[in-house]
């Protein structure tokens, strides 16, 4: 039987900050050696106290607000308790009834134009230890232990795989845009876990059960697990069984989800509100310039450049991947009121400049080619001047180099050839080298292409393609 | 120095005599320790004894003094910390045996600041475990007698801090209340002791028992002392988020001015049935000494008080059981046995703490459980909201309020070990006071018949310590 | 809430979520004497809800840090209350993984 997906997702986020979200510890704790980033407070000794990042609770403000959600402007911090080893106190200071950030929403592009995720809350919260495996023993390390995070919570409103990805993707984007976390997912500063069930096509009522499975640190991860759940938990349907509700876990990267069995009830997590930290609240005029001062996001900036450059939607995200490289764009794009510029300057800058930059690992801080260099560029083109061959020929040299089109066609003569004689002499000639085109011809009348592939050749690329085009067809049919 | 001497050393007197260079701060650390070491086989009023560090301390006070360096009053003083602050390579262990061998890495916001006014440690002082006690038989390090005589209690949970005081061991012991526990043992030991105002003193680095309701403050042998050792404990901490901004006034030049037209408010719900006769009586006749003074002596109202002990201990418990939670043997402290790291954790806080820990932990569990939370822990903050309106409303009516400290004259030991709640209940006089956050003074007002002493509470609006220290300094000089 | 009881069953189940093991005798003891406790604490409830929600206990808010680190505990000062056990700097603990497949 088809089932349909009924997914909800729980991110959680390392905030960028300097120090950890309770204490002044060193927040850049990852590869440094074990339990060497740690205080009392964070190490959960007798006495010590929190005290809240006000940075940390920004950078929270800043992702509710960029997830479209209100604030809280009376919130606190409350106590959420358990035992683990990895959690010094005994309980992590979170937020339970008043979240800083609550219903929200996202719109994700989807197989019927767009999607609405609801945001159910963005809370702050502090991370734990963390805990190496190491035979009959587990390793502690507290350095990670009081790292702020900030969680993000969605309604369970996906309903297919790719939508999943596509906004786990977006909010990773846009988490780095806003300079709320960079994201690194090698660093584990982006968690996934992900609360699933199936129902009949057709139902309305959400599903009597749930599933969730937590702990997955990369995006192609959460896309295995949804594939395994689905399949697992479809076949425990079709045989008429319902699913346990439980946390599941995973081993390795493969996807398949193994039970861990904690009893519900151990699951009382008696939550409080945090004695140790006054309440926090916010004005009006603050969320305001939290708003004003945001930067664009991506999924609005892509939709300008659709919009208002008329740029597709695959040139569009390649665009936004990065906010330094669409920034990049909108300078080189500066001025430019013809989008069929625009468009041009978008193509080689996504095709050749970046694929450049990838092959000799040289970031757009240290890209020797100007924003005006690939403006003149592409002018150069329009004007005729030069033909997309030499065009595509010169830009190397341009990015290595840092000189302009103009200067290096003018040393090395490689204006187009726009003279009919020089043309027609070169396309005798190569008609004549090439008897067996005449033969393709007969099958295939487009066969004459390849001649002109051979008269760019013999010119350098400078002849106007259009002019040998012209030409050849004419002494073909002299033939 | 002799014991009867120390037994009654001041600050201002010590300090005098520092200065004066007619003694010097190890001699005067010496005799302590020696007073110590004589009384404490009988006493148990210290967990740890630092000797070494208070003889380093004196000796580089005494090198101060001889260089002319301007000191504080309290350079030289020898003075003891219960034994729920952390210090600094020294064991902490907040009277429980589940901390006992942690050594801390760091200071509390209370001894660093002793430290700076190069006061002598001489050590921590034993107290029930992580402040559940009303008498200071319910430590994990024996229990304490007092030494006025030794058949009774000293009171708690700061049972150390009193009796050490008694016998001469420090001239004055830096508690911890969050239901009378600095109070209470004064009131038992006949000393003055301050349960200050709810953020008036950092919490930084003092093992908690209730995080909304805990204070430190000073306990000595009069009010003068407790203002000045006040006057370098109080401001704001960056380290503990709940220290107010309220300005810390020169306490110790406030004390002189006159209580003429002072109105003290007598509440009639302290005064009830169950208060013992002597007590009643010690109360009748402070409050003719404050109308000697010229103060106006009224009877008040608070009536949400017989909702207090409930209030008081469904929060107190509640935060507890979590605040107790890190202590599971992994990190420090006594480890635990087992075959897997949750029996490890289980057997460590089973053997570790004691019977009245358990207790309060296992009601504080169940007072915040799913089913439970609304009707016991919601409902207990709704009450200590009222409470606080009793006492606000209070206060624009009288000055001052004034209690007993305790509704019983200082109990036997072993008295009552059968009825927890009866014990629970003795605290009925000071544990209204720290939900709502108001500082309390205990000053001794006199003696029961046999002999041991007995102490009138007097309660302030917060952050006006000011007001009782004034009041208790007054009350002090006139029956002396 | 007249005559609270509490099974034995309940009593291990509050010492649970509070990871305490209690002898039986302690789990006698406590439910005999955490009823009556219990039950006086009860209490609270006469008072009419007046609640306007959550009300906090100091008058201050926005308590908050500047984002600066500053330095903290060494990894020996840190470790320094398990030397017998930890390894590397690491705090041991029984592995919380349970061994074996599905159990």
């Amino acid at each position: 039987m088809v089932y349909e997906l009924i997914i909800g997702l729980e991110i959680h986020i390392h905030a960028k900050t300097k120090s950890k979200m309770f204490c002044r510890c060193d927040a850049k704790y990852f590869s440094a050696p074990p339990n060497s980033h740690v205080c009392p407070v964070c190490l959960g000794l007798p006495g010590a106290l929190p005290v809240p990042n006000k940075k940390a609770i920004e950078q929270c403000i800043k992702l509710s607000l960029a997830l479209g959600c209100n604030i809280n402007k009376f919130s606190k911090f409350d106590r959420k308790n358990y035992f683990y080893p990895d959690l010094p106190k005994g309980y992590q200071i979170s937020q339970y009834d008043l979240p800083f950030g609550y219903e929200g929403n996202v719109e994700i592009e989807s197989t019927a134009g767009t999607k609405s995720i609801r945001i159910t809350r963005v809370h702050m919260e502090e991370d734990t230890g963390k805990s190496i495996h190491s035979g009959a023993k587990t390793m502690l390390d507290f350095n990670k232990s009081g790292v702020p995070l900030v969680e993000v919570v969605t309604e369970p409103d996906f309903r297919e795989i790719k939508d999943v990805t596509f906004f786990a993707k977006r909010l990773r984007q846009t988490v780095k845009y806003i300079g709320v976390s960079d994201a690194d997912m090698e660093k584990g500063q982006m968690r996934f876990e992900v609360n699933m069930s199936l129902r009949k096509v057709g139902e309305a009522a959400l599903p009597k059960y749930k599933v969730e499975v937590k702990n997955i640190g990369s995006i192609s991860v959460l896309e295995k697990v949804i594939a395994y759940e689905l399949k697992r938990q479809s076949e425990l349907l079709d045989k008429g069984e319902t699913p346990v509700q439980e946390t599941r876990g995973l081993r390795d990267l493969t996807g398949v989800t193994h039970s861990q069995r904690i009893k519900e009830e151990s699951n009382d997590y008696r939550y409080f509100p945090e004695p140790d930290i006054p309440p926090i609240t916010f004005t009006d005029e603050q969320i305001f310039a939290n708003r004003e001062t945001m930067c664009e996001l991506p999924t609005d900036k892509k939709a300008r450049y659709m919009k208002d450059c008329g740029l597709d939607s695959a040139l569009a995200e390649t665009l936004i991947a990065t906010k330094g490289r669409a920034e990049w764009f909108e300078q080189a794009i500066e001025g430019v009121t013809d989008n069929k510029v625009v468009s041009q300057i978008a193509k080689w800058f996504v095709g050749d400049v970046i694929a450049f930059m990838n092959a000799n690992k040289v970031k757009l801080a240290q890209l020797k080619l100007s924003h005006e260099m690939l403006r003149e560029l592409v002018e150069l083109l329009n004007l005729g001047k030069i033909s997309s061959t030499i065009a595509k020929q010169i830009l190397p040299e341009m990015l290595e180099t840092g000189k302009k089109a103009s200067v290096i066609v003018k040393e090395k003569g490689l204006e187009v050839v726009n003279d009919e004689g020089a043309i027609n002499e070169i396309v005798k000639k190569v008609i004549a080298a090439n008897p067996k085109v005449l033969e393709d011809m007969k099958k295939n009348p487009a066969a004459y292409k390849f001649l002109i592939g051979q008269v760019m050749k013999e010119m350098q690329g400078k002849a106007n393609p259009q002019v040998v085009d012209k030409a050849i067809l004419e002494a073909l049919q002299e033939k | 120095m002799n014991q009867d001497e120390l037994k009654k050393l001041t600050i201002s007197t010590a300090s005098e005599l520092l200065a004066s260079k007619k003694l010097s701060s190890v001699e005067l650390t010496q005799a302590t320790l020696d007073v110590i070491e004589q009384q404490e086989p009988v006493i148990n009023a210290f967990i740890t004894v630092t000797k070494e560090i208070a003889l380093a301390r004196a000796k580089q006070v005494d090198e101060l003094r001889a260089k002319n360096e301007r000191l504080s009053i309290l350079a030289g003083i020898p003075y003891s910390l219960k034994d729920v602050y952390n210090v600094k390579g020294v064991q902490t262990t907040g009277g429980a045996k589940i901390l006992e061998g942690y050594i801390s890495p760091y200071d509390a916001t209370v001894e660093v600041l002793m430290k700076k006014s190069n006061a002598v440690l001489l050590g921590k002082t034993n107290c029930d475990s992580f402040g559940f006690g009303t008498t200071g038989e319910h430590s994990g390090f024996g229990p304490t007698k007092n030494p006025i005589n030794i058949e009774y209690v000293p009171g708690g949970s700061s049972s150390g801090s009193g009796a050490s005081l008694v016998y001469g061991g420090g001239v004055f012991s830096i508690g911890e209340d969050t239901g009378g526990s600095i109070r209470c043992p004064a009131s038992f030991c006949g000393l003055a002791g301050l349960k200050t105002t709810y953020g008036r003193v950092s919490r930084y680095g003092a093992a908690p028992y209730a995080s909304s309701y805990d204070t430190m403050g000073p306990m000595a042998r009069n009010v003068k002392d407790v203002a000045i050792v006040l006057e370098h404990l109080a401001g704001q901490d960056a380290r503990d988020a709940t220290t107010g901004t309220a300005e810390v006034l020169p306490y110790s030049t406030l004390l002189d001015k006159s209580i003429k037209g002072m109105k003290i408010g007598m509440p009639k719900e302290y005064f009830g049935e169950g208060l013992d006769p002597e007590v009643r009586a010690s109360m009748e006749h402070a409050a003719d000494v404050f109308r000697s003074l010229g103060a106006e002596v009224i009877e008040i109202s608070l009536p949400y008080t017989e909702y207090a002990v409930a209030a008081y201990y469904v929060i107190g418990t509640s935060e507890t059981s979590s605040n107790l939670a890190r202590l599971d043997g992994i990190r420090y402290g006594i480890e635990g046995e087992g075959d897997t790291w949750m029996q490890k954790i289980k057997d460590v806080r089973g053997k570790g703490f004691n019977d009245e820990a358990k207790r309060r932990i296992m009601v504080g569990t169940y007072a915040l459980s799913a089913g439970y939370a609304d009707q016991y822990y919601k409902k207990a903050q709704q009450v200590r909201q009222l409470l606080k309106k009793d006492f606000v409303r209070a206060f624009t009516e009288v000055d001052v309020i004034m209690t007993p400290t305790m509704p019983v004259l200082p109990p036997k030991i072993g008295e009552n070990e059968s009825d927890p709640l009866k014990l629970w209940l003795m605290d009925a006089f000071t544990v209204s006071v720290n939900p709502v956050g108001v500082p309390g003074l205990s000053v001794p007002t006199g003696f029961a018949k046999n002999g041991l002493p007995i102490g009138m509470q007097l309660i302030a609006p917060h952050f006006r310590e000011d007001i009782i220290l004034n009041v208790g300094y007054q009350f002090e000089q006139e029956v002396k | 809430m007249k005559g609270t009881t509490l099974t034995p069953e309940e009593i291990r189940h509050i010492a649970d979520l509070a990871m305490i093991t209690l002898t039986d005798e302690e789990v006698a003891k406590y439910q005999q004497q955490l009823p009556a406790i219990l039950e006086y604490v009860h209490k609270v409830n006469e008072i009419a809800d007046e609640s306007k929600g959550f009300t906090s206990h100091v008058d201050l808010s926005n308590v908050l840090r500047e984002d600066e680190p500053e330095e903290t505990l060494t990894q020996e000062e840190a470790t320094q209350n398990r030397k017998g056990t930890a390894k590397n700097g690491y705090i041991t603990v029984d592995s919380v993984i349970t061994s074996g497949g599905d159990n």
